[in-house]
């Protein structure tokens, strides 16, 4: 088991590195950023000026240029980005003028409990849903169920969030539920059962439209396998012996239809990272996806460029924990 | 199949729930625990900057003995006292024994008390509430309550009075002002206010190292700040500036105490240090959610009213006017749409005082052509572009007449408003005379042409603004039926002011916020183009330079307001913007809240509200 | 199977001639009515992208004018149209004779039908390239502001044949109270949106955006994606390790942060986006097309081939992909919702298409935004086209997947 993980992680660093390279040759292909100020016109001599200061400014926050704006060649540039990553320093942030790290800090944990709450969400839906369809296959059950989740799956999130927070979240129709942010405003003077009522009442509209698509895919998923197994030898030889349905399906189906849904939670994380853009962007929550929202927008690069490798370094962790996790269910599952 | 729903079933069921309540719990118990962690180092953030001189503080008692704080007990105190008056050398002398009392003074209403919170919303989150370095209008919000100046402004006479200084003479040629500082005036970590700290804040205000350009460039006029003895300081200006006075006594005064650092440098490095001597103190900021500050315990002047006032930030309408109607916040800005629908429902209306004016502070929306690209060298093109836009129509439609047109750069209820000027009108016939007039005719692709010129441009407006983008959208179209193709690009705002301040644009929708008396030397005057300035659209008129430079140096205000009526006519001819509107202010206060009418001119300011015991909520 | 029933083509010896796997799996997917109509919907909605110019404008096709000559009859619609709306409607029609011309010799014998549909794909392109020429010599765009409804009001105009919906996409009511967030009406069926423009025009030019960016960013990705799975499926080892770890970590970054992170970079016109989710979505197709291309390298007739000494590409592409293709279509499919959703989202964040090109998601934003008012009636149509859209793509992926499941292929 030990020596798997090991071996695992040490196969994760090949990735990471091979990572850290693209996303480091994405953001050097930035145009305007080598010919600084060469393309502006001339004659407008301190806009040209001001323009050139911009763009140096850019270039001494991303490390192009040393401190008297010579160009540093760009093997050296990776190892000194590289070094500063190692120790935890992910550059500043050109729009909030604020270390990247203290954002990223600030912003992740809000995404991460929203996805992993939806995340269970999802699996109480799905896990169970997907189960009744197997059941129940080729009957009417199974059928509403495909095509209610193949419905789900396409309803756009963008209609279904502003569809949500127009009507449910809206003094004009239904107040409901609160439109922005993720706590009331007057935390400070609130009980612990009070705050937590509160933040489960602000993220519900968040959650909700963070975790319908995923029901479908999940499902789909535990329903194959389930069926698959439902037909196998040795649940028909568990039924022979004369045990109750019950214990057929719980022990021996489930059980054994429980690899895949371990994988899925793997698959799902990135899916739902980039979701959380469009979701927080809908409900003004302010994590990881409205902060990469704003940077894109305000051509943040170093943000830009920290939060690619951040959610990167995320979905690898989220896949090595689902491959322990799978080792740990069927040992017989080693790395190819 | 079969599969009935046993007893295990139920346990495994039950077993599953409560593992998933307990996650539940823990996750909601994290967030709680960082917000309480947040919140008190934040606390300790705060305490740290007033904790260095407690031991001051002792000493200052000692020496002084304890001393009641003179408020104005039971509004008996009045403005006795105050003298205004012009010594023989023809200088101006004002001073008041003690701090002026708001106007509408709320000490004397029946049902009047203290205490009690205010709670506000901010549309946006400040970066950094520092004081002078670049503003937000939320940082400004927030520093005007714990900063002060030397004068005030008051805002029914807009006379200057003196606030943190007793008394202060301004020669008669207007260049030199000295002020009498208040011996009584502690910054809120008990220090004296002295002169030395005016001229440490007038010194980091002007030190090139210190990051506030912006606010440094008003103040390129004076030419010295010095201290005489401990409670006098005289400002010298360069040249005579009808702003000087409310220049150097409004300059916001920081204790020399506080940001006194080793390396000016360092100023710039802080983001959350804001220590002034006004009657809050900024108590903890929680990102993303709010700004609390706190009654200032050593206030040396009238007792603040509001034990705290709270500055939530909500960035979307709908959700502030959610927040405002489940008495969240108290106070909030209407949209044109919201108002139109809640300002006569009764349920509302019970709940809440609404206000509609125009206040000296709304300011003008327009769009910026840059005279220095070739389809607006042209004097009469601007004017037709302007004829090509029906705002009145605009104004109804899309801010459902919730605004006044401009026809210049001043605001509509300043004094500094030429009221017999009519705005263009709309006359698109007239429109496509004077284009062919100057010059352009239709091409072979159905553009207008003037020699290798095709009148084709890009319209950058801030992409935050959905108004902004239909406004562009229709303008679009009215210029496309004269032949004009007008490109529509959405920019962040920070990317779009680089882009201004780089004068890389071909045309700029934006807005500036008014005041009581503008200055438009930044915006209008043809050299603040070179040292950028806000004159990006490389306005250059000479007669408007002539006028703008006899305006600053003008002290007599009816002499000045002529002139600026007649720069306003100029700039009207000249048409550097389409002047589009001013939109209403549109507030909805909650009642509890009393004594909120709006000044005439300035419009609504906490200074005189308050809440009877009866409606507190916060204790 | 109901297709084969035209006797008369069945005269050669030969018959019934043989049906590919591919037509086998395409008539099996075909079966269910839902499925049907869902092809015949997407059909439609492409139909609708390509033609909207001629279907939704507020100018006229026909209009008679008074100038000092008299009344003359001009075509402002078709000399509205870009030179690109020109080569577009060449361009599918092209396509669609290409289709029919398959459709319709299908059941021929193979040898003739070979040599016909390879004349007609000849003649059809030829005729396209030269149509193509023709246009681009001799169309100008022209830019056009007239505002011929209000020339025919003041009776400067007459005899005019509009398009069937009476509106462009970015023109509106005259200002007024009246004419902004109209309900639907007989003049505007849709209803109008909070700048007075034609709901439904803007729909229907919103649908070129969508199937635009789709299909062109899903070619880009095929094209992408056969290449390096194929490479990596065939040659195996060095290639294979090299290219799967290239799929792992471009995977590994959530699609729409590799998006935004692209945008941020490169821009983002209409091409820049086609081109950015081209480039992000290629690994899926990479990784299917692999897996097929290390089975099918071990088959027999692949074997055959190379020992019989047959360039590389001609394996590759002639004997190879056409067997290894259906996971990827299949895929296709999906990722074709998937780009859908991609585009309306960003336009929604307001870093999609420019406004004011109409899209989905910008229409979406306009209407649901939290920071504007919240009209229902101006939310639906979009949201619902979009949601059409994307479950049409869906149940055909599903379909198409059962049907080439080896287990059910009959």
């Amino acid at each position: 088991m030990l020596s798997y993980i090991i071996r695992r992680i040490l196969l994760m660093f090949p990735t990471l590195i091979g990572m850290t390279f693209i996303i480091f040759a994405v953001i050097r292909m930035a145009p305007g950023l080598t010919t600084a100020g060469a393309h502006f016109a001339p004659g407008m001599l301190g806009a040209h000026q001001s323009q050139l200061a911009e763009e140096h400014f850019m270039e001494r926050r991303l490390h192009l240029v040393n401190r008297h704006g010579q160009p540093i060649p760009l093997a050296i540039q990776y190892v000194q980005w590289i070094n500063r990553m190692i120790h935890g320093n992910l550059g500043t942030s050109i729009k909030f003028s604020e270390p990247v790290t203290k954002l990223v800090l600030q912003r992740l944990p809000v995404t991460l409990v929203i996805n992993v709450i939806s995340l269970i969400i999802i699996y109480l839906v799905a896990v169970p849903g997907g189960m009744l369809a197997a059941v129940y296959h080729g009957r009417l059950v199974d059928r509403a169920f495909g095509i209610g989740s193949l419905v789900l799956y396409s309803l756009p999130v963008i209609w279904v969030g502003s569809m949500a927070i127009g009507f449910l979240a809206n003094p004009d129709y239904l107040n409901w539920f609160p439109s922005a942010g993720l706590h009331a405003t007057n935390t400070s003077h609130m009980s612990y059962l009070q705050y937590v009522l509160d933040y489960a009442w602000h993220i519900t509209l968040p959650v909700l439209v963070l975790s319908y698509g995923g029901f479908a895919y999940l499902a789909k998923q535990v329903r194959g396998s389930y069926l698959e197994n439902l037909f196998m030898d040795f649940t028909r030889t568990a039924r022979a012996k004369g045990l109750p349905p019950s214990a057929v399906l719980l022990r021996h189906v489930t059980q054994n239809s429980m690899l895949p849904m371990i994988t899925i939670i793997g698959m799902t994380v990135p899916g739902l990272l980039g979701g959380s853009v469009i979701v927080e962007q809908i409900f003004s929550i302010q994590g990881m996806g409205r902060l990469m929202y704003q940077a894109t927008y305000a051509r943040d690069l170093p943000v830009i460029q920290s939060m690619a490798l951040v959610s990167a370094a995320i979905t690898l962790i989220c896949y090595l924990l689902v491959d322990i996790a799978y080792h740990a269910v069927d040992p017989r599952v080693t790395y190819d | 199949m079969g599969n009935r729903f046993t007893v295990k079933d139920f346990i495994f069921l039950c077993i599953f729930i409560v593992i998933v309540v307990i996650l539940g719990f823990t996750l909601g118990s994290y967030n709680y625990l960082t917000h309480q962690v947040a919140g008190l180092r934040s606390d300790l953030q705060s305490m740290e900057a007033q904790q260095t001189s407690e031991l001051y503080v002792l000493k200052s008692i000692q020496r002084t003995g304890l001393r009641t704080r003179r408020g104005p007990a039971g509004g008996k105190s009045t403005a006795t006292g105050d003298v205004r008056k012009t010594l023989p050398n023809g200088s101006r002398y004002v001073m008041f024994p003690n701090p002026p009392l708001p106007p509408y003074n709320p000490y004397t209403k029946p049902d009047f008390a203290y205490g009690d919170w205010l709670v506000e919303s901010l549309d946006s989150e400040p970066n950094r509430i520092m004081p002078y370095v670049p503003q937000s209008e939320s940082a400004a919000t927030i520093q005007a309550s714990v900063l002060e100046s030397l004068l005030v402004r008051n805002p029914l006479t807009l006379k200057y009075d003196p606030w943190l200084a007793r008394s202060y003479t301004m020669s008669k040629n207007g260049l030199k002002i000295t002020f009498v500082i208040r011996r009584r005036a502690r910054f809120s970590n008990g220090q004296p206010v002295l002169a030395r700290d005016v001229v440490f804040s007038y010194d980091t205000l002007m030190n090139p190292k210190v990051n506030c350009a912006p606010l440094r460039s008003y103040y390129t006029d004076i030419k010295s700040c010095r201290a005489l003895s401990a409670h006098r300081v005289v400002f010298t200006f360069k040249q005579p500036y009808f702003k000087a006075l409310g220049m150097a006594g409004g300059l916001p005064i920081i204790p020399k105490s506080v940001y006194g650092f080793p390396k000016i440098s360092q100023f710039n490095s802080h983001g959350k240090l804001l220590v002034g001597s006004g009657p809050y103190v900024l108590k903890r900021w929680t990102a993303g959610q709010q700004i609390v500050l706190t009654r200032n315990p050593r206030y040396w002047g009238p007792r603040p009213i509001f034990n705290r006032l709270v500055y939530r930030f909500i960035t979307n309408p709908q959700a502030s006017l959610q927040s405002l109607l489940a008495g969240q916040i108290d106070a909030d800005g209407l949209e044109p749409s919201q108002w139109l629908k809640y300002h006569r429902k009764k349920s509302f209306l019970t709940k809440f005082t609404t206000y509609k004016y125009l206040s000296s502070a709304s300011g003008y929306n327009f769009i910026c052509w840059n005279l220095t690209k070739p389809w607006f060298k042209d004097r009469r093109t601007r004017v037709a572009l302007a004829m090509l836009v029906n705002e009145p129509a605009m104004i109804k439609t899309f801010m459902h007449g919730l605004a006044v047109q401009n026809t210049g750069p001043f605001n509509p209820v300043s004094p500094q408003n030429n009221r017999h000027i009519k705005p263009i009108a709309y006359d698109p016939a007239m429109a496509q005379t004077l284009l062919k007039k100057a010059g352009w005719t239709r091409g072979a692709d159905g553009l207008l042409e003037r020699g290798k010129t095709t009148f084709r441009f890009g319209l950058t407006i801030p992409s935050q603004f959905p108004l902004g983008k239909r406004i562009a959208e229709y303008i679009k179209q009215q210029f496309a039926s004269a032949g004009i193709d007008m490109q529509i690009n959405p920019l962040d705002f920070t990317t779009l002011l680089q882009k201004i301040n780089h004068r890389h644009f071909d045309a700029v929708m934006l807005g500036w916020s008014g005041s009581i008396e503008n200055d438009p030397y930044q915006i209008w005057y043809s050299g603040s183009y070179k040292n950028e300035g806000s004159n990006a659209g490389d306005f250059d008129d000479p007669l408007a330079d002539k006028l703008i430079i006899e305006g600053r140096r003008t002290l007599n205000l009816r002499k000045r307001m002529h002139i600026w009526h007649k720069l306003q006519a100029e700039i009207y001819r000249q048409q550097p913007y389409l002047f589009m509107f001013t939109a209403y202010d549109l507030i909805a206060i909650n009642k509890r809240i009393k004594n909120t009418k709006p000044y005439p001119v300035t419009g609504i300011a906490p200074a005189d509200w308050f809440v009877p015991l009866a409606l507190q909520k916060y204790r | 199977m109901t297709e084969i029933t035209s006797p008369s083509l069945l005269e050669t010896p030969l018959a019934p001639p043989p049906r590919s796997y591919w037509s086998l799996a395409i008539g099996k997917m075909l079966r269910p009515w839902l499925v049907k109509l869902c092809v015949l919907y997407i059909g439609l909605v492409l139909l609708i992208s390509v033609m909207v110019p001629l279907i939704a404008s507020g100018k006229p096709y026909e209009i008679q004018i008074h100038t000092s000559h008299g009344w003359v009859t001009r075509f402002p619609l078709l000399v509205d149209l870009t030179t690109r709306d020109y080569l577009t409607f060449l361009a599918a029609a092209m396509l669609i004779g290409i289709i029919l011309a398959w459709r319709l010799t299908r059941h021929m014998e193979m040898q003739r039908r070979r040599q016909l549909r390879m004349t007609i794909a000849g003649v059809l392109i030829g005729a396209a390239a030269v149509g193509g020429a023709a246009v681009g010599i001799l169309h100008h765009n022209r830019f056009d502001g007239t505002d011929y409804r209000s020339l025919l009001k003041s009776g400067a105009a007459r005899g005019a044949v509009f398009a069937p919906i009476r509106w462009g996409y970015a023109e509106m009511e005259p200002l007024s109270k009246n004419a902004i967030n109209e309900l639907p009406s007989w003049h505007h069926w849709l209803g109008t949106d909070r700048s007075g423009r034609d709901v439904l025009s803007r729909m229907l030019w919103a649908s070129r955006v969508a199937m635009g960016i789709g299909f062109v960013s899903q070619a880009i990705a095929l094209t992408l994606g056969i290449l390096v799975g194929a490479l990596m499926g065939y040659f195996g080892s060095v290639f294979d390790l090299l290219g799967m770890r290239l799929v792992e970590m471009v995977e590994a970054i959530p699609t729409f942060f590799l998006i935004l992170t692209f945008i941020a970079i490169f821009g983002r016109s209409i091409l820049m986006i086609m081109i950015i989710l081209g480039v992000t979505g290629w690994t899926g197709y990479a990784r299917f097309l692999r897996a097929e291309f290390l089975r099918i390298r071990q088959l027999d007739y692949i074997v055959a081939a190379r020992a019989g000494g047959l360039p590389l590409w001609r394996i590759l592409f002639r004997h190879m992909l056409p067997n290894g293709l259906t996971p990827v279509l299949v895929s296709a499919s999906f990722g074709l919702a998937g780009a859908v959703t991609i585009e309306s989202s960003l336009s929604y964040l307001g870093i999609g298409v420019r406004p004011p090109t109409p899209s989905w998601g910008g229409m979406l934003n306009a209407a649901g935004n939290p920071a504007t008012v919240f009209h229902w009636f101006e939310a639906l149509p979009p949201g619902f086209a979009l949601f059409l859209i994307v479950l049409a793509f869906n149940i055909v992926g599903e379909a198409l997947r059962d049907a080439i499941d080896p287990k059910t292929l009959s």
